[in-house]
C-alpha cells in the first residue's frame, strides 16, 4: 500500500456563530485508501466534508490536498477533488448525457468520453431522461459517473448509501472499489451504515462533537474485541495491570482485542485469582465506538 | 489540468437557464404582452384625416384653444405641442393608427411589463442554484466565483435580449399582416430632449439600448437580491416593485435632491425621455452614468457575497 498522503488537515478549527462546531481537528489521508467518516447527528462530519469544500470559511488550520495548500492556491486544491454531497448534486430538468456535460465542459472532456462513462454506469438507456426522474440508485450511478469522469485524485462523498436499496448498495460498493483500483484514487465516505462501511472502508474514523475521537485500520485490526464483565471490577484492573496485559477499560468492563491469545492469558489470571467471570461478550470494534459515542 | 474557460460556464449557464420550461412559459406571457398593443390600437376610432399633416395641424388647434392645455403650461404639452410643430414645420406625416410604426411606438409604453419578466428570469438565474440546492455541489468545483457570477449576468442580459427581440418580433409580424408592412417605412418623431425624427427602425434600436441600460442596472440589483435572500421569489418581488413603485416614492421625496442619485430614479427611461424628469438636470446621459455606477457596486457586492459567505 502506498503511504503518500494525499489529504492532510491540522489544526482545523470553525465556529458557527458563537458555536465551535470544528475544534483543531487534524487528519492525513494516505492515497488510493477508502476511508469511512462515521459520526453521530451533528457530529460534525458535513461540517467537515463543506469545509474541505471550500463552503464553509474556516477560522483557522491548514488543509492540503496532494501538496496543494488550500490557502495558497484554493482553485488547484479543489482541483484535487470531486465532491458528491447527500443533498442535489444534480440538475433535475436536464438530462442525464446534459448533467454530465456540465461537469464535461468545466474539465474539458469530450463528448465521447462523457458517452463511455455513462455506458460504464449502465445509464446507457437512459441518456436523454430527465434526472427527476432517476431513483435514489440512478443517481448514485450518475455520482459514480461523475467521479469516473472527472478523475480527481479524493473523492469525497457525504451519505452516499441514503435511499439507495440494498441491490444498488452492493453496486455502488462494487464500484467504489473497481475506481480505487482502476484509478488509484481516494475515497473519503460519510456514513450513518456501519456495516456498509466496514465492508467497503480500509480505514474508519470516528467523530464527535467536532473531534476526530477513534479509528480503526480495517485493514490490521479485525475490528472485533471481546468484553469481559466480573464480580469485581476494581481488583480485575489491579491485577491485569500488575500482570502488564494488553487491554483496555471501558466503565466496569475489561476490553480485549481480537487477539484470543491475549484473552486467555487475562481468563487464566482472574480465574487463578477467584475472580468469578459474569459475561463474556464479542462485539464489533466499530459497533463498540459507535455505541460509545452515541452513549456520551 | 486545462485552465477553467468562462465560455464554458456561460455555456452551462444559458443550456441551465434556456431549457427549462419556465423560460417557454415566460416567453409565451412575452408574446401575449406583445399583441396587445396590436389590439388596443385596432380598437381605436380612426378619424377621417389619419395619417394626414391635417390631423397634426388640428390637433395644434386644439391644444391650443383648450385652455387647460395653455394654462397648465406642462412640460408634457409642451413636447406634444412641439412635436407637432415639427411635422407640420418639416412635412412629416404622423403614422397611419393602423400600421406598424404606431403599434412599435406604442410597444415601447408596454417596456415595464417585459421589465417584469426580465426581473423574473433574472430572480429564476441568480436564485435557483440555492433553492434547489445544487450550489453546494458547483462551488465546491475549482471554479472562480466572479466568472460563475458573470456567465449568469450575462445570461440573464440575454435573456432580457431574447424578450425584447421576441417581442418586436411578434409585434411587427403580427401587425404586419394586420396592416401592411409598408409603415416599415414610416418616421416617427418623437421627444428625447429635443424633437427627434427617426425612422421605425432606428427608433425602435434607441428606445431599446435606454431599455437595456435599464435591464442591466435592474438585472444587477435583482441578481443581488437574490444572492442575499437566496431566494428567487423574494429577490423577483422586490425587484418588480422597487421598479414599479421606486420612481413613485422617489417623487414623494422630490424636495431631497441628493435623491436623483438612487437607481431607481433613473431607471425609466421611457419617462425621463418622453420630458418628465423627477428632479432637475436629469438627462439622458445622467441616468446612464448613475445606472452603470450602481451596477458596478451591486455586482461588486454580489461577487463578494458569493466569495465570502458560507454555503450550506
Amino acid at each position: 500500500m502506498n503511504t503518500e498522503s494525499v489529504l492532510k488537515i491540522e489544526n482545523l478549527k470553525l465556529t458557527r456563530g458563537k458555536k465551535e462546531i470544528i475544534h483543531n481537528m487534524s487528519l492525513s489521508i494516505e492515497k488510493a485508501q477508502i476511508i469511512g467518516l462515521v459520526g453521530p447527528n451533528g457530529a460534525g462530519k458535513s461540517t467537515l466534508i463543506k469545509t474541505m469544500a471550500g463552503l464553509l470559511k474556516k477560522d483557522n488550520g491548514k488543509m492540503s490536498a496532494c501538496g496543494v495548500d488550500y490557502d495558497s492556491d484554493k482553485i488547484e486544491y479543489l482541483k484535487k477533488f470531486q465532491f458528491c454531497f447527500d443533498k442535489a448534486d444534480f440538475y433535475n430538468e436536464l438530462s442525464c448525457k446534459e448533467n454530465l456535460m456540465q461537469v464535461g465542459r468545466i474539465f474539458g472532456c469530450s463528448t465521447k468520453e462523457i458517452g463511455e462513462v455513462i455506458e460504464n454506469v449502465g445509464l446507457g438507456d437512459r441518456v436523454n431522461d430527465a434526472v427527476s426522474s432517476f431513483s435514489f440508485g440512478m443517481r448514485q450511478r450518475l455520482n459514480i459517473a461523475q467521479i469516473l469522469l472527472r478523475r480527481a485524485d479524493i473523492n469525497v462523498m457525504d451519505e452516499p448509501f441514503n435511499g439507495v436499496d440494498p441491490e444498488g448498495v452492493v453496486q455502488f460498493r462494487e464500484s467504489i472499489k473497481k475506481i480505487r483500483d482502476e484509478l488509484d484514487c481516494t475515497f473519503l465516505i460519510s456514513s450513518h451504515l456501519l456495516s456498509e462501511l466496514r465492508t467497503l472502508c480500509d480505514k474508519i474514523i470516528f467523530i464527535c462533537k467536532g473531534d476526530i475521537v477513534d479509528s480503526v485500520d480495517l485493514e490490521s485490526d479485525e475490528g472485533d474485541v471481546y468484553i469481559l464483565n466480573t464480580d469485581d471490577s476494581f481488583r480485575s484492573f489491579s491485577l491485569l495491570d500488575n500482570a502488564h496485559v494488553d487491554y483496555s477499560r471501558q466503565k466496569d468492563s475489561i476490553l480485549v482485542n481480537n487477539d484470543d491469545c491475549n484473552l486467555n492469558t487475562i481468563l487464566k489470571i482472574l480465574i487463578e485469582n477467584d475472580v468469578v467471570i459474569k459475561n463474556i461478550e464479542r462485539c464489533n470494534k466499530i459497533e463498540r465506538i459507535y455505541m460509545e459515542l452515541i452513549g456520551d | 489540468m486545462k485552465k477553467i474557460k468562462g465560455i464554458s460556464l456561460l455555456v452551462n449557464e444559458m443550456i441551465k437557464f434556456f431549457s427549462g420550461n419556465f423560460v417557454m412559459i415566460l416567453l409565451v406571457i412575452t408574446m401575449l404582452i406583445a399583441i396587445l398593443p396590436i389590439f388596443i390600437v385596432y380598437n381605436t376610432d380612426i378619424p377621417d384625416d389619419d395619417g394626414t399633416l391635417d390631423s397634426v395641424i388640428s390637433q395644434l388647434q386644439v391644444m391650443g384653444d383648450n385652455e387647460q392645455f395653455s394654462t397648465n403650461n406642462n412640460d408634457e404639452y409642451n413636447h406634444e405641442v412641439s412635436i407637432c410643430r415639427y411635422m407640420v414645420d418639416n412635412n412629416v406625416l404622423p403614422p397611419k393608427t393602423l400600421s406598424i410604426s404606431s403599434v412599435v411606438k406604442e410597444l415601447n409604453i408596454y417596456f415595464p411589463f417585459f421589465m417584469i419578466i426580465i426581473i423574473i428570469g433574472a430572480g429564476k438565474i441568480f436564485a435557483d442554484e440555492y433553492t434547489k440546492g445544487t450550489i453546494m455541489s458547483y462551488f465546491s468545483r475549482p471554479l472562480q466565483r466572479w466568472k460563475v457570477y458573470c456567465a449568469k449576468y450575462i445570461t440573464a442580459l440575454c435573456f432580457a435580449i431574447t424578450v425584447i427581440i421576441v417581442s418586436l418580433i411578434v409585434s411587427v409580424v403580427v401587425s404586419g399582416f394586420m396592416f401592411g408592412f409598408e409603415g416599415l417605412s414610416d418616421h416617427i418623431v418623437y421627444y428625447d430632449e429635443g424633437v427627434k425624427c427617426d425612422g421605425v427602425l432606428l427608433y425602435v434600436l434607441k428606445n431599446n439600448l435606454y431599455n437595456m441600460i435599464s435591464v442591466l442596472g435592474i438585472t444587477s440589483m435583482v441578481a443581488l437580491g437574490a444572492i442575499l435572500l437566496e431566494n428567487g421569489l423574494f429577490a423577483t418581488c422586490i425587484g418588480s416593485l422597487l421598479y414599479f413603485m421606486g420612481s413613485s416614492v422617489v417623487l414623494n421625496f422630490s424636495k431631497y435632491n441628493i435623491l436623483k442619485y438612487v437607481l431607481l430614479s433613473n431607471v425609466q427611461f421611457q419617462i425621463t425621455r418622453a420630458g418628465t424628469v423627477l428632479f432637475e438636470g436629469m438627462t439622458n446621459t445622467f441616468s446612464i452614468v448613475i445606472v452603470t455606477i450602481h451596477c458596478v457596486v451591486f455586482s461588486l457586492i454580489s461577487v463578494i457575497l458569493y466569495e465570502k459567505r458560507n454555503i450550506g
